[in-house]
């Protein structure tokens, strides 16, 4: 008993000493003196010691010491068992990111153990633990996304049967053989049509980082997008991040000075050559973009003039313009406006009616890829139809 | 209250029981019909799981397969909580031969769970043999009800 008494006493030393600096910002980084102590005691089945320093440790912001109260509780350590108590833990250690713990609230949550049942919630959370490389989490997450998962199929659902979401995450938990088994099954399962709007079903931001949680879309691809939202004067951002992936989440890291951003999450069809998008998400009462706008044209003092105003004029309209400093390529000749998705021809035939002279321009759809999903590029020739 | 119970190493620890039928066999539920999987993810305290076997065989069957999920699903990362899999055979055939059969079954159940991501040494892996009956029958009877794996928790 002296032992873990001179332990203790050793860390509370280190910690008015402020020898031990807690590192509370990132849910993964331990507090140093105190887990390895808390465990020593716990190996020593000294519970009662170790919840003590783990006490400590968690309210430093040390979330392994969240997760270890957390399984103390659940198990009864020390303590009456207490599944309330567990999952509020789970949780604690969970919203700083920890993975295990993400996991375990989305057991809990899945099963109705310590708290009430809730399929989606769970779904959010095993997505979370997914995302950060949890075999089980991506297990879980692709069982419920499958659409014949008990769960979803009596009545009960969670309303976001995904089966190709559900192949994407069980091939990331390939290390599971039942996984492996699983994909076999679906090898059937295939759609083609583009999805409805994925809904975001969570989400979170912090500095640099947003992370989404989404269902119900079936689509092949999704992609989150971040911007910054452009000052007035310069009126277009480019994006800060765009994360493409078959799952049903993501993590999007970013840097940008102002931490105003906008992002949305889209879902993208087979070929890539359409999409739909969820709205745009950010700071309330921020303008969203009617769309974005690239003006190309020839490097001629003429040209330069009528991009200015054209772009004044758009910019005016709502759009998000970035004028040309681009050269038009030689191929080009009368006024054209492309686009690379399907979803984006509305945009600009809309943009098209506002131009001084709309009877001669073209539409065209772009290589895949040339442009980013709600953005077209308005090409003027050098031939000077429409400035004359 | 068995004689003869053994260990046998293989990661989790593996308990045959006694090949005496047992006091408290009576208490057994009514056999759940095995193509019906419950949809709600049992609570560990009150419920077990049943994973229920063709005659004569020790393997788990697809239709199962979504019971040994459901299980699985309740089990937290780093719980030290223990997960009890106990098989059971029928009365059919020769009772050593069952006792045989039933461990069988209990294991490719905790195999299952292992490929599941359980750590194999939660697990707590049993054959019932004939002992501790389900559903109590005379010998040589075919029961499904018999032909069961039990997960239960601890």
């Amino acid at each position: 008993m002296m032992r873990y008494i001179a332990l203790a006493l050793l860390l509370l030393a280190q910690l008015a000493n402020g020898a031990a600096p807690a590192r509370a910002q990132d849910g993964a980084a331990p507090v140093e003196a105190g887990p390895d102590a808390a465990q020593q005691l716990f190996d020593q089945k000294d519970y009662a010691g170790a919840a003590r320093l783990w006490q400590i440790a968690a309210a430093r912001g040390s979330s392994q010491a969240k997760l270890a109260l957390g399984l103390m509780a659940d198990q009864g350590l020390g303590q009456p068992r207490d599944h309330a108590r567990a999952f509020q833990w789970y949780l604690d250690a969970g919203s700083d990111g920890l993975a295990e713990a993400q996991f375990n609230v989305g057991v809990m949550l899945d099963s109705g153990i310590g708290v009430s049942r809730d399929s989606r919630a769970a779904l959010v959370w095993y997505t979370r633990a997914a995302l950060r490389g949890h075999a089980r989490a991506q297990y879980n997450t692709a069982l419920m996304l499958a659409a014949d998962d008990p769960a979803n199929g009596s009545g009960k659902t969670t309303g976001s049967a995904d089966p190709k979401a559900a192949r994407y995450w069980f091939s990331r938990a390939a290390t599971l053989p039942a996984s492996q088994a699983q994909l076999a099954r679906l090898d059937g399962a295939t759609a083609t049509v583009v999805g409805d709007r994925p809904d975001v079903i969570f989400q979170a931001q912090s500095a640099g980082r947003i992370e989404l949680v989404w269902s119900g879309a079936g689509a092949a691809r999704y992609g989150v997008e971040v911007v910054a939202i452009p000052d007035a004067a310069q009126g277009y951002a480019e994006p800060l991040a765009l994360v493409v992936t078959p799952g049903t989440g993501a993590i999007a890291d970013y840097t940008a000075p102002d931490p105003q951003v906008l992002w949305r999450v889209l879902a993208f069809d087979d070929s890539g050559t359409d999409y739909t998008a969820a709205p745009w998400q950010g700071r309330a009462g921020t303008t969203l973009p009617r769309g974005r706008v690239r003006i190309a044209a020839p490097p001629i003092p003429e040209a330069a003039a009528f991009v200015g105003l054209l772009a004044e004029d758009l910019r005016r309209a709502g759009y998000w313009v970035r004028p040309g400093t681009v050269s038009a390529s030689g191929s080009v000749t009368g006024t054209e406006i492309g686009y690379s998705y399907a979803a984006d021809k509305a945009l600009a035939a809309r943009v098209a009616s506002t131009l001084p002279s709309s009877a001669g321009i073209r539409l065209r759809q772009l290589e895949n890829g040339s442009t980013l999903p709600g953005e077209i590029i308005v090409a003027l020739s050098s031939g000077g139809d429409e400035t004359q | 209250m068995t004689q003869g119970l053994k260990f046998i190493a293989m990661g989790a620890s593996i308990v045959l029981a006694g090949l005496a039928p047992t006091a408290g066999a009576a208490q057994s539920s009514a056999a759940q019909p095995s193509d019906q999987v419950s949809d709600q993810v049992a609570e560990p305290e009150s419920n077990s799981l049943k994973v229920y076997f063709t005659s004569g065989s020790s393997r788990v069957q697809a239709d199962q397969a979504a019971t040994l999920d459901l299980a699985a699903r309740t089990f937290r990362d780093g719980n030290p909580l223990v997960m009890v899999v106990s098989g059971g055979a029928d009365t059919v055939g020769d009772p050593l031969e069952n006792l045989d059969l039933s461990l069988r079954r209990a294991s490719s159940v905790a195999d299952g769970l292992v490929a599941r991501g359980i750590p194999v040494t939660r697990l707590q892996v049993l054959g019932r043999g004939n002992s501790e009956l389900r559903i109590p029958t005379e010998p040589g009877v075919p029961e499904e009800g018999n032909r069961v794996v039990e997960i239960s928790w601890r």
